[in-house]
């Protein structure tokens, strides 16, 4: 399981990005989609989603809309057109970060004997 | 795929509604999520009663509020340092305006420092936070019109006192642009918002006019201290050029005592012609030097256009070549009248030398330096009243010379 710490940093790339790729999500998706993606290794806590989700949208990156089913009011939100431009942006810089902590962690001396 | 009924979905709804949170679309999220996650341990063979249970043990009884709380502070981060930044800037003011007026009571001209400084943070830092804080707060358009002539208001009032104890030509106008958007636009904008609006609107209507009042205050001391201030460099100014026309006069009526001793008189015409050259062309300079400020100031005028201004010296009289040729006629005037004065009377000598070197002598040989130091970053009356020092000087130089001369000790006379 990856840290809450590691992730803190991620969540909003992670969110952008799963929402570029599947159009509209709701909460409870996008945790089960990460939790599958990540084969169980990432696990996207409540109070790491939905903050940033409500950030995300007040910064004018996301919208919402809410679904009535039943008695539940659900709400999905997806891409909006400063957030789909956001999304690519932050997906270069996100590759472009991995590939330097990378580049920076294989430079680790082996001490191995 | 198990999907839970209505009346599950109920105690779902109460459960959460009993946090009393106040983000309602968070609510429904929470309660969404929560239904989802049953809905899995359904699934899972569980019963609706054991995953419910659970799933309440997982969130407890305060992690509700917590995220709601997390959300609202991660929402409202931005503002909060917006404020936090306000009230830096208003405790930098109001400490800067504090130790200004202890200082000021002290007797030390540093308050200037520290008024001029608070007045920049004033009307730069916390002016512009203030009315955009309040700015984005409001809904109706006239309160958003509102809070535009006030920071308008706040901004000016204090920049132009700012300006003003720089004794700046333009401040007053800034301040009166400043004074006007308050006059007719906050003014009477608040006073609608306080008649019609709620309680709110009026308690920060009258905390935003007292912060005026504060301003306008200290805009209008500053402005009427530096006022003060030049008057003085008026009178300075003008007493030394009386005087130097007084000495002039004397020195004028003392050639008459040489009419006896037609080889004294020859001397004695010889200093006064060459004296009253010298003092004629610092006057005439003196006098461009003003009406390049102001076209239309005629002479005997006590005020002249831009005698406030700090840059005039700068621009006119160190950078100007004729400043060079002036402070190089004061030179060789008192070479030739010391040269004229045998070693034997050394101390005449130095006495007229040091009534002409004024106290740049230390720099004498640098004229750059020489003019820095006698028309630095002063008001331009400060640099006419240095000018009109020269004058005296140059008259108390000859009025020396002559005295020397009748008493008939000298050799080369």
């Amino acid at each position: 399981m990856i840290s809450q710490d590691l992730l803190k940093g991620s969540i909003r790339t992670i969110v952008l990005k799963l929402l570029s790729d599947h159009g509209r999500l709701y909460g409870y998706e996008l945790t089960r989609k990460v939790e599958e993606l990540s084969k169980g290794r990432i696990k996207l806590t409540w109070g790491a989603l939905y903050p940033s989700l409500h950030k995300l949208e007040a910064d004018g990156l996301i919208v919402s809309e809410e679904i009535i089913i039943g008695k539940r009011v659900r709400r999905y939100y997806s891409l909006s057109e400063e957030g789909r431009r956001s999304a690519v942006l932050r997906l270069d810089d996100f590759v472009e970060y991995i590939q330097t902590m990378k580049a920076i962690l294989n430079l680790k001396p082996d001490f191995s004997v | 795929m198990k999907t839970l009924s209505d009346s599950q979905i109920d105690l779902i709804i109460k459960w959460v509604r009993s946090h009393h949170l106040t983000i309602h679309s968070l609510e429904n999220e929470f309660v969404d999520h929560i239904c989802c996650d049953v809905e899995g341990l359904l699934n899972e063979g569980r019963s609706f009663t054991a995953a419910f249970e659970s799933i309440r043990q997982q969130l407890g009884d305060d992690k509700l509020v917590g995220l709601e709380k997390q959300t609202i502070l991660k929402l409202t981060y931005n503002q909060r340092i917006m404020k936090l930044m306000t009230r830096l800037a208003g405790i930098i003011v109001l400490l800067s305006f504090f130790a200004a007026i202890v200082v000021r009571i002290s007797g030390y001209e540093s308050w200037k420092t520290l008024m001029a400084g608070g007045m920049l943070v004033l009307g730069l830092g916390f002016a512009p936070l203030f009315f955009f804080d309040h700015y984005r707060q409001q809904e109706v358009k006239g309160q958003k019109v509102l809070h535009i002539f006030g920071f308008l208001s706040a901004l000016l009032v204090p920049v132009g006192a700012f300006l003003g104890l720089l004794n700046t030509q333009y401040a007053i106008f800034v301040i009166a642009a400043g004074i006007i958007f308050l006059i007719l636009g906050f003014i009477p904008l608040s006073w609608i918002s306080v008649s019609k609006g709620p309680a709110r609107s009026t308690f920060a209507g009258s905390i935003i006019f007292l912060l005026f009042i504060v301003f306008l205050a200290f805009g209008f001391i500053s402005v009427r201290l530096s006022k003060e201030k030049l008057n003085s460099w008026v009178h300075i100014s003008n007493s030394t050029d009386l005087s130097s026309i007084t000495l002039g006069k004397l020195n004028s009526g003392f050639i008459l005592k040489f009419m006896n001793d037609s080889a004294a008189f020859g001397r004695a015409s010889e200093i006064s012609e060459r004296s009253n050259k010298l003092v004629s062309k610092i006057e005439v300079f003196r006098d461009g030097f003003i009406l390049k400020l102001d076209p239309a100031y005629t002479e005997g005028d006590l005020f002249f256009r831009g005698m406030d201004s700090h840059y005039a010296g700068a621009h006119l009289l160190i950078k100007g070549e004729k400043t060079d040729m002036i402070l190089s006629e004061m030179k060789q005037y008192e070479e030739w009248l010391t040269s004229m004065i045998s070693d034997e009377n050394d101390k005449v000598k130095q006495k007229i030398s040091g009534i002409l070197k004024p106290s740049y002598s230390m720099q004498e040989n640098d004229l750059t330096l020489q003019k820095k130091y006698l028309f630095r970053d002063f008001p331009a009356i400060t640099d006419v009243a240095v000018l009109n020092s020269l004058i005296l000087n140059v008259r108390m130089a000859e009025y020396q010379s002559l005295k020397f001369l009748s008493q008939g000790e000298s050799i080369n006379f």
